[in-house]
């Protein structure tokens, strides 16, 4: 059973794909995130999670900061405003799929 | 932004029981960011460095005030190495930070006021002592609501 209602409207194709939307759902909490330790948490290699963040930065929901700590470099990964308002409208159509209230 | 499409994936809507599963995933991944996990050293260092800050000012004017920035600057390379060991930057909510920071800011409010109006400086030794055992006790609550041991 699929649901119509317009409620569920800020359904997001891109952020819904799993993978993808365990990484907005992580970031979402987060100011920042480093790569490897949503790597390490989503059980991923690093070019799964690479090409799933890509699609996230090409979206303009997430960006990403290099810094490099004790000569390693470390890629840190945020929220866009954007991402942040997609990601959330998002999981209020999965609400309103599922036939709660959303928040 | 509606029904975008990412990476050539269909628009199909998941069922009932799919879109439930998947917002059982989300919060479960962002329970754990915002309940990380936190080393044990954390809290007593940071406790020492808050009762350090206090006790700073039981010292004459220029030391007090290089006494509490230091006590600053000690914080803030706290939570730098923090940050980096876990490799998140995250706040605790409002709900699991207000209490501790109440308390806090009453110990060194009652301190304030017990120099400034009483002319008394053992509110700064009680109060440091406060502030510690209510950051040591947090830090342990903390850490066994996340499961941590000790």
């Amino acid at each position: 059973m699929m649901a119509t209602d317009t409620s569920t409207n800020g359904f997001d194709q891109t952020i819904h794909a799993p993978n993808r939307l365990r990484i907005c759902a992580m970031l979402d909490a987060a100011t920042e995130a480093e790569f490897s330790a949503i790597q390490e948490r989503l059980q991923v290699s690093a070019s799964v999670l690479s090409k799933h963040v890509s699609v996230l930065v090409e979206a303009g929901y997430v960006q990403q900061r290099k810094a490099v700590r004790a000569t390693r470099q470390r890629v840190w990964l945020s929220m866009t405003a954007q991402g942040r308002r997609a990601y959330r409208d998002h999981v209020a159509a999965l609400r309103a799929i599922v036939g709660e209230d959303s928040e | 932004m509606e029904n975008s499409n990412g990476a050539g994936a269909p628009d199909t809507r998941p069922t009932p029981e799919e879109a439930a599963a998947a917002l059982r995933q989300a919060d479960s991944d962002r329970t754990a960011m915002e309940r990380l996990p936190v080393p044990g050293w954390y809290y007593p260092i940071l406790a020492g460095l808050i009762a350090g800050a206090m006790l700073a000012q039981l010292l004459p004017s220029p030391f007090s005030f290089a006494g509490s920035l230091a006590a600053a600057v000690g914080v803030g390379a706290l939570a730098r190495v923090y940050v980096d060991k876990v490799g998140v930057l995250s706040w605790l909510t409002p709900r699991q930070m207000w209490p501790p920071v109440v308390l806090i800011l009453l110990f060194l409010f009652g301190a304030l006021v017990v120099d400034q109006v009483y002319d008394q400086q053992w509110g700064w030794v009680v109060g440091a002592a406060a502030n510690a055992a209510v950051l040591i006790v947090f830090g342990a609550l903390y850490r066994r609501s996340t499961g941590e041991r000790t």
